[in-house]
């Protein structure tokens, strides 16, 4: 049975700017969430249609590369506890709706990497209800050719003091297409609370199409709210102190687009997944050994 | 204390009053092709400009609300009266002004205001130019400052006026674009020739009368190249107990080289519905600069759009927004960079307080062509309440590799550090609070000519001190 | 043999010339020093040999071993032998010190680099710095102070073995210490390669251990004498008044 998938600015804008929302449709419906019960680090590698509950105190790492599939995933941190979720996404047609119910004093943190999609849509709603709940997120993205990429991250902080920090990072190469919005939603009641969002993205060439829509909403006095968002190209003077170490122009972009991802990309904090990410990039020493053969 | 004396001397009352007009003068209440006809007639509108209204009212009929944004339910369209022709016909002597129109520009303290540093005063009284004064050396070096009727009927504007008269903002461009197109009275039409750069600034005073009135003024200026203009629109309005409406458009075109300054101190009384639309297209090397404070109205949508049409063309956007009680002012601005080389800056900053509800939202875009361009966006919101709330939605869509684009956004409260600092230096709190505010709202304070600023400041401290809050 | 000419050059930025018809030339294995007051033109001689975009070069030449470069890219330069150490070096977030010099290592020899070699070889010269090892892995330039970011083009320079030099007042605002440090950085460059250098000072206290073949004094975007090791210490005694009149 075919079904709706759509995403939604929390709060709609100019009309001609089509940034209000997006809508795909599912083949199938998804299938029912799955717990995932292990501890420790563990790897999934997403190739079909799946649908996940993560709970307190686990690493999960998912390797997205399906053609298509629609990717359902709950974190559910109750009080106290901490969730790790790493998602790469490098499929095709994927949708991803992610959503996390964060409780007292808990964490999460999220590591979501976009590379080379053809159609990625994805959805993340991140519930800060408890009090001093905490959330990292560290995005990069990479697309290129005839990418579409469309992301939507809605942080809610309703809970006191809590803390949200949002780091993303991108490159728009060829004639990829991209769109992120991000919305920080201060509640009424969030007294203390703070969120910090951040996108830079850099643009290599002149067809691509960016757009970002950093949304700061807020119904709270006691609160403090930043949001930044620079793109533009590579900067004359980089290009020029490269150019005279050797590098040429070409070599220089590519070199400064996986430095992008770089910082993203050590965040992962598992040495295997960081290697195959590289390798994703087209980075042929990502194997290579540090030691003396 | 020196504040407070100065707090007492806005007296809330000064804007919110009313004379009774002349029942006969309304036309039948809501908006159909006959009135249109009627206002036409009653114009002697040329035969473009009879058909222009007719179909304006056409995309009116057809056009649906915009989906976003504050609602707008309270607005009662069929209660508003389009058109109120005034008693009087255009003076250019204040002494012919009749009697009750006078008092109340006499208690707006327009003649008082109209000193060395304005070089005129047009005022709208209900729908139509009351009072309109250009000074001589204005006039002298080929500036023409007059009502758009009159010059829609003069040959020598009304070429001009036919093939810019809402050509920058379409009646199809939305709703209250094609009512104002219909129902469209009154307002200013400003020519400045090649190479005239007018020192002084020249005002207009904008003013709602009569009770269910919507004021549907036009403006347009056309700025040539390398001439400067500084055009300042102030309104107010008095207070009723049925919405009213404002639903004017700005139309400006800045030549090659050229430059103009609009500011706008808004100040409808807090019943009003603002729906304004303000657009300006830039040639080769000009600028525009928008200095906008929005204080009144129950609700406003406002978003002065930027077009840079010309290579090297420039934007500016200093604004700042206060919603009090009862308010939903959801202002921002537009800008389009269209050609190679182009510039933009938006500095705003948003105040909410008692309940009010306060969003900045904008649009940059940067086509294909604008290579070379750059683009920054600050805005800066402060809560003064939990009561209250205060929305940022910027949106960015950039289409070529080769532009520097950059945004930035804060939201806060006002720093207890800071408070304790001025009372510790014998302020009382809500005093050191309206001063902080109003330092916060410096943007747009220090932009403005400096009778203006102290109006704006004024306008600041009564809302921080003077209202229940 | 000669290995740098500049011929008649005219150079600036935008409208405004800076350069009027500079000419001088360096030798394979000479040390030159470029000498003259603020605002003379010493910077802008070091970013148009280099190829800077933001200079443009409306009259005369740059050649290297013969071949003129004048409209070269700067990485063309660089592979040819040239190395400029820039006075405000950019920062580059991201980029750590080590995975760019290897990408530089391997573009200007052409060949991959085996990691185990690199590093060892970036520890080395990382020794004579006095570098601690930990800077590999920051951020290229990205947090270092005034002194450190000096000691990272030097130690650019060691890895990469250019045949000229130009060092851009690589001595101005350190310490003693690390006026040493620096020196015992040249010094090692001279021995290891032999190349040629060229470098732009105020004072001369790096060039103390140096032995100096001859000296340009520019003032004005001209020069305007020129000499041995001797116009070092006439500078020193007696300032630069008597060269900004004077043209050669």
């Amino acid at each position: 049975m075919e079904t709706k998938f759509s995403t939604r600015l929390p709060v709609p804008t100019f009309r001609f700017l089509g940034v209000n929302g997006t809508e795909r449709v599912l083949p199938a419906e998804p299938p029912a969430p799955a717990a995932l019960s292990g501890t420790g680090i563990q790897r999934l590698d997403i190739t079909a249609d799946a649908a996940f509950t993560v709970t307190g105190g686990q690493t999960v790492i998912m390797d997205i590369h399906a053609e298509q599939a629609y990717l359902q995933t709950h974190l559910q941190a109750d009080a106290n506890e901490k969730i790790r979720l790493v998602q790469i996404f490098h499929g095709d047609c994927v949708c991803s709706r992610l959503t996390a119910d964060l409780a007292d004093h808990a964490a999460a943190e999220l590591v979501q990497i976009y590379l080379h999609g053809t159609d990625t849509v994805s959805d993340t709603e991140i519930r800060m209800n408890g009090r001093k709940s905490a959330l990292t997120a560290n995005i990069g993205y990479l697309a290129d050719g005839d990418s579409r990429l469309d992301l939507n991250l809605n942080v809610i902080q309703s809970g006191k003091k809590s803390v949200s920090d949002i780091d993303v990072q991108g490159v728009l190469r060829e004639r990829a297409q991209k769109i992120f919005r991000g919305t920080i939603d201060f509640r009424q009641g969030a007294a203390g609370a703070s969120g910090a969002e951040h996108e830079d993205v850099l643009l290599t060439d002149p067809e691509v199409v960016n757009k970002t829509v950093p949304v700061i909403l807020c119904a709270e006095e006691d609160v403090a709210g930043t949001h930044g968002a620079t793109a533009g190209q590579l900067d004359a003077r980089v290009i020029f102190y490269l150019q005279s170490r050797g590098i040429p122009e070409p070599e220089i972009r590519e070199l400064i687009a996986q430095t992008k991802l770089g910082g993203v990309i050590r965040q992962i904090g598992d040495a295997e997944t960081e290697r195959a990410v590289w390798r994703l990039l087209g980075r042929e020493d990502a194997d290579e050994p540090v030691t003396e053969e | 204390m020196k504040q407070k004396t100065q707090v007492a001397d806005i007296d809330r009352s000064l804007y919110d009053f009313r004379y009774d007009e002349d029942a006969a003068d309304l036309l039948a209440s809501g908006i159909t092709p006959e009135i249109i006809r009627e206002i036409s007639e009653e114009k002697g509108d040329p035969e473009w400009m009879r058909q222009f209204r007719l179909h304006s009212l056409e995309i009116f009929a057809k056009t649906e609300m915009p989906p976003w944004g504050p609602p707008v339910d309270g607005l009662n369209l069929d209660n508003i009266v389009a058109y109120i022709r005034p008693k009087s016909r255009m003076n250019t002597d204040w002494n012919d002004v009749p009697e009750n129109i006078k008092e109340t520009f006499e208690r707006l303290g327009i003649p008082q205001a109209e000193r060395e540093s304005l070089a005129g005063v047009g005022a709208q009284y209900d729908s139509e130019l009351v009072y309109h004064n250009v000074r001589r050396e204005v006039a002298e070096s080929g500036v023409v400052y007059t009502d758009l009727e009159s010059a829609m009927h003069d040959p020598r504007f009304a070429e001009m006026i036919r093939t810019h008269f809402m050509k920058l903002v379409p009646p199809t461009d939305h709703k209250f674009a094609a009512l104002h197109g219909a129902v469209w009275s009154g307002g200013s039409f400003v020519y400045v020739p090649a190479g005239v750069r007018l020192e002084i600034p020249l005002q207009s005073y904008f003013r709602l009368n009569a009770k269910g009135a919507g004021q549907f003024e036009h403006t347009l200026i056309i700025v040539e190249d390398d001439a400067y203009l500084h055009f300042i629109e102030g309104c107010s309005a008095p207070k009723y107990y049925e919405a009213g409406l404002h639903a004017g458009c700005v139309e400006l075109y800045v030549g090659k080289r050229a430059t103009l300054r609009y500011s706008t101190i808004e100040n409808w009384s807090k019943n009003m519905y603002n729906l304004n639309t303000k657009r300006a297209v830039v040639a080769e090397g000009g600028r525009i600069e928008w200095v906008s404070g929005s204080f009144g109205s129950h609700v406003s949508y406002l978003y002065p759009m930027s077009i840079l049409n010309g290579r090297g063309a420039h934007a500016e956007f200093t604004g700042i927004t206060f919603a009090g009680a009862g308010q939903n002012l959801d202002t921002g601005a537009k800008i389009v960079h269209n050609a190679p080389e182009t510039s933009s800056h938006i500095d705003t900053k948003s105040i909410s307080k008692s309940g009010g509800i306060s969003t900045f939202r904008s649009a940059v875009t940067v086509a294909e062509q604008a290579v070379g361009s750059r683009s920054s966006v600050s805005c800066e919101s402060l809560m003064l309440d939990s009561i209250s709330r205060s929305d940022t939605v910027p949106v960015m869509d950039i289409r070529t590799d080769q532009a520097d684009i950059g945004h930035e956004a804060k939201i806060g409260r006002i720093s207890d550090d800071a408070v304790f600092y001025l009372m510790s230096r014998g302020l009382d709190e809500q005093s050191a609070r309206a001063m902080i505010v109003s330092g916060f709202a410096d943007n747009v304070s220090k932009e403005l000519p400096l009778e203006y600023a102290m109006e704006m400041n004024n306008l600041i401290r009564l809302e921080m001190t003077g209202s229940t809050g | 043999m000669e290995l740098l000419r500049i011929d008649r050059l005219t150079a600036g930025i935008e409208e405004k010339e800076l350069l009027h018809g500079v000419s001088m030339t360096v030798g394979s294995g000479e040390t030159h020093v470029l000498m003259g007051p603020n605002g003379a033109g010493k910077s802008t001689i070091g970013l148009t040999v280099m190829g800077s975009p933001e200079y443009q070069v409306t009259g005369g030449r740059i050649l290297f071993e013969g071949e003129d470069i004048t409209e070269e890219s700067a990485d063309r330069r660089a592979k040819r032998g040239i190395f400029l150490s820039f006075q405000n070096p950019v920062e580059i977030p991201g980029l750590s010190l080590s995975d760019f010099l290897r990408n530089a290592l391997e573009q200007i020899s052409g060949q991959r680099m085996k990691l185990w070699d690199f590093k060892k070889q970036l520890r080395a010269a990382m020794d004579v710095l006095q570098m601690d090892a930990a800077y590999a892995d920051r951020d290229l330039n990205v947090g270092f102070s005034g002194g450190e970011k000096k000691k990272a083009e030097i130690l650019q320079l060691l890895m990469l073995k250019p045949k000229l030099a130009i060092l851009d007042e690589t001595d101005s605002g350190l310490d003693v210490d690390a006026v040493r440090t620096v020196s015992a950085g040249i010094a090692a460059y001279r021995e290891q390669c032999g190349g040629s250098l060229l470098i732009i000072t105020h004072n001369t206290k790096i060039l103390e251990s140096l032995t100096v073949d001859r000296t340009h004094i520019i003032a004005d975007g001209r020069i305007t004498a020129e000499g041995g090791a001797e116009l070092i210490d006439e500078i020193n005694r007696s300032g630069f008044e008597k060269y900004t009149e004077r043209a050669i």
